[in-house]
């Protein structure tokens, strides 16, 4: 059974995030091998692991989902850039909607509905106390600009890609907890161009394969991948643009609070193809774990300490880990089920 | 975040040498500063009835001189940019704007090598930079200035050096 | 959450000109999405105990997910795919299709589309032009055919676009002038091409002998596999050997024996089903790997192409 989102809980300041028993047991973990590498890693998003998984509907709606609209419209607020739609991609922001709507109505029947009387779409979102009705297309019977409008309504992060010339374009998206990238100053750029801060992924031509496969999808078939890193606090909001306010927690890390607080920040992304704009939806799902709550499960535990050990340095820098790698190293080396 | 002194950043553009685009019926030449060797060899080698040069003094006044003449240029046309690197970008971009594609777009590799950054944090630009880090124009913060680049506004990303310790400042490099 | 195929009534069968037939496709028991300009469907015919599959673009209005419309050629000399949906299906009938896919989207950028088509060509532009209409896009389309056997639309084209549409019935004399179409043109302009290759080539030639950059050219040849000499497929994991027949491609020969390989345009032109060669003498006929590529004879495009040897040890 799901669990039902829970009252507010926030992502900064107090942080009284916490993770149920529930959440624990469905967390993403993303190493399936003792030695991490980058790797295209795509699979179909097809349902997997029952009733309650993270995989088992399209988007998935989770006990955090009022915490993240509550964290969603605070940084919204004192910095609405990290929402931005370029014009050629209003098309695309109205495929989103659909794609959104009608698969939420589908699968979460008990919090939103969604009826349609030709263009004339009625939709309610009972989480979040939402009642609209709008002409499907027309963005001036929104409230608010499309890709704003769901995005408010929807957990993670969002990027839409325009496709054009064999290549993909980071050309709209509702940025509000990036693992540290900015929007404002990435918007536009074309896939390479974008993954280019990445280490030792580019030689391995795994961005050269991924672009060929994204490039060739066709709708009704969407992927998915995990991407991961480590977060101090259960900060949703690490980007460039606040780096200068959370910046200084990297150096906070001890042997007493490392468990407590390092958290493993796990992203689901999904991509699927937009119908009539032929943009890519990009979904990046943020799940933050504490390693107090990781090491609970026992070959998590061993795993991620495996990992840890043997993770790169080009990789611990990338990833910005790099003052506190070693305490988790250490924290986590009484896990190892080889010693 | 960490400097990425490790790698070659791909957002970081790699200039070819110039070559005369064949067969364009159109060869516009637009240069702010000294013209690079290789374009004065492409420049000699196209027909005088087919090539046009700017020689851009004021940048800023050009651009605008530049938007008027890219309406006029034909479909088979090549335009050839020379300058520092936001401007080249800053062209490139206005061509792009006109509809040009990038194969019609030459750019020479600059000479100088100041760059432009962007400052994430306050999001202004700050020009002639040739050191990191660099102090931001607009906050005065400490900036990182990494190789990650962005075509839409011909600069580079800057990140607070040291947001984590504020006494932990690397020593100051020429860029390159 | 994901859709590998749908199973659809054919509607209605109409003929639009003396060798094409338009079918109405209806859902069955799942809805239809709406597609993007220029996408196509890939459409599996089963004859007795061959199955067919080929792509065909798909013609409807792209936001009327009530029905799928495509049109057919039919192709004497080939493999039979064509023929089959000539002769062999009738109102009624069931067919299962892909989602959409598309590799032949507008620019949008563009600052003018011109589009050129011959004969069935016109297919995929019946998809751009309600999108073309809703942006306002600047837009000509040249369409070539030649009455006796092709045509479709061409009335209802020169009726609804009016100056935008020139049509060309070599049946009659009338030729194109395609060196014509691009001189004077300004900045920005798009030139889309879709119809049998040589067509395809001969613009492609003219417009880079006018100075046209080739980026600004698109265009989807319309090839569909052709028969060839029989010849074996050996697995070089399994040591599995697959026949692949006269009639077959060899795509086809590894679906049919349960080898899976990904695919897209089915037709020689996206590199979605590459696979390597370690052994054999390749027989290519696809339009995607470079000349030294095709010469090192190390990839195969198994829907198109096929094998001048007896045998083809494909490293999968």
């Amino acid at each position: 059974m799901r669990v039902a989102p829970k009252e507010i809980q926030t992502f900064r300041d107090d942080f009284t995030y916490s993770n149920s028993l529930d959440a624990i047991k469905r967390f993403p973990f993303p190493f399936p091998e003792d030695d991490y590498r980058y790797s295209v890693n795509m699979e179909p998003h097809e349902p997997k692991g029952g009733e309650g998984s993270v995989y088992e509907k399209f988007l998935d709606i989770d006990e955090h989902y009022l915490s993240e609209m509550n964290e969603r419209a605070l940084v919204l607020k004192s910095m609405p850039h990290r929402c931005l739609a370029m014009d050629h991609m209003e098309l695309a922001c109205w495929d989103m909607i659909e794609r959104s709507m009608v698969s939420l109505a589908n699968d979460y029947p008990q919090y939103f509905s969604l009826s349609c009387e030709g263009d004339h779409w009625f939709w309610e979102n009972k989480l979040l106390g939402i009642n609209d009705q709008f002409i499907f297309g027309d963005s001036t019977t929104l409230p608010r600009a499309p890709l704003e409008y769901i995005g408010r309504q929807l957990q993670g992060d969002f990027a839409i890609l325009d496709q054009r010339d064999g290549d993909l374009f980071l050309d709209a998206g509702i940025i509000t907890c990036p693992a540290d990238w900015s929007l404002a100053f990435d918007t536009g750029m074309s896939f390479t161009q974008w993954h280019g801060p990445v280490p030792m992924a580019h030689s391995e031509g795994i961005f050269e394969r991924a672009l060929k496969y994204l490039t060739a999808m066709p709708t009704g078939k969407p992927v998915r991948r995990l991407n991961w890193t480590l977060t101090v606090n259960a900060r949703m909001d690490t980007s460039p643009e606040t780096y200068h306010e959370w910046g200084y927690e990297r150096t906070t890390i001890t042997p007493e609070n490392v468990a407590e607080k390092v958290y493993l920040r796990v992203e689901l992304q999904v991509i699927d193809r937009m119908p009539r704009s032929h943009a890519l939806m990009f979904s990046i799902r943020t799940y933050l774990m504490s390693l107090n709550d990781i090491v609970s499960n026992p070959e998590w535990a061993t795993r991620l300490y495996r990992v840890m050990k043997t993770l790169p340095e080009p990789l611990i820098n990338y990833k910005g880990l790099a003052r506190y790698h070693s305490t988790v190293v250490d924290y986590l080396s009484q896990f190892d089920t080889k010693s | 975040m960490q400097p990425d002194t490790f790698f070659e950043v791909k957002s970081r553009p790699v200039y070819q040498p110039i070559k005369k685009r064949n067969p364009s019926l159109q060869h516009v030449f637009i240069v702010a500063g000294e013209m690079p060797e290789d374009m004065a060899t492409t420049y000699r080698h196209c027909d005088n009835t087919k090539r046009t040069l700017i020689l851009v003094s004021d940048s800023e006044k050009a651009k605008k001189t530049i938007a008027e003449k890219a309406s006029l240029l034909s479909l088979s046309a090549t335009v050839y940019v020379a300058g520092d690197e936001s401007f080249i970008w800053f062209v490139s971009e206005l061509l792009t704007a006109k509809g040009m594609l990038p194969e019609q777009i030459k750019l020479c590799a600059p000479v100088e090598q100041y760059r432009t950054v962007y400052c994430c944090h306050c999001y202004h630009f700050s020009t002639g930079v040739t050191h990191s880090p660099a102090t931001c124009a607009g906050c005065q913060r400490l900036l990182a200035v990494t190789d990650h680049f962005s075509r839409k506004s011909g600069a580079y990303l800057g990140y607070q050096v040291n947001a984590e310790d504020p006494a932990d400042i690397p020593e100051t490099q020429e860029l390159s | 959450m994901s859709v590998d195929s749908i199973a659809v009534t054919v509607a209605a069968i109409v003929q639009v000109a003396p060798a094409i037939r338009e079918f109405t496709l209806l859902p069955i028991d799942q809805p239809l999405l709406p597609f993007s300009p220029g996408s196509h469907v890939v459409v599996s015919m089963i004859d007795e105990h061959k199955v067919f599959k080929n792509a065909y673009s798909l013609i409807s209005h792209p936001w009327d997910t009530t029905s799928y419309r495509i049109a057919i050629r039919r192709q004497d000399i080939s493999r039979g795919g064509s023929l089959f949906m000539h002769e062999n299906v009738a109102v009624g009938d069931t067919l299962n299709i892909t989602p959409p896919a598309n590799m032949f989207a507008p620019q949008w950028f563009a600052k003018k589309h011109v589009l050129i088509a011959g004969g069935v060509g016109i297919t995929p532009f019946m998809s751009y032009l309600p999108e073309l209409k809703r942006r306002e896009a600047d837009f000509e389309l040249h369409y070539l055919y030649r009455s006796q056997l092709t045509g479709a639309y061409k009335d209802e084209l020169a009726k609804t676009l009016g100056a935008r549409y020139r049509g060309y019935d070599s049946d009659t004399g009338e030729r194109c002038d395609i060196a014509a179409l691009f001189a004077q043109r300004m900045l920005g302009t798009h030139f889309y091409i879709c119809g049998p290759e040589s067509l395809v080539k001969c613009v492609k030639d003219l417009a880079a002998e006018s100075g046209v950059p080739a980026s600004a050219i698109h265009y989807e040849a319309f090839s569909a596999p052709q028969p060839g000499t029989p010849f074996d497929i050996v697995i070089k994991s399994t040591g599995q050997v697959i026949a692949v027949d006269a009639q077959q491609s060899m795509l086809e020969a590894l679906e049919a024996a349960e080898v899976a390989v990904a695919n897209l345009c089915r037709g020689g032109v996206c590199g979605q089903c590459a696979c390597r060669v370690d052994q054999g003498e390749i027989d290519h006929r696809d339009s995607f790997l470079s000349k030294a590529e095709k010469k090192a004879g190390a990839t195969v495009m198994p829907c198109v192409s096929r094998a001048i040897s007896k045998q083809l040890v494909i490293d999968i």
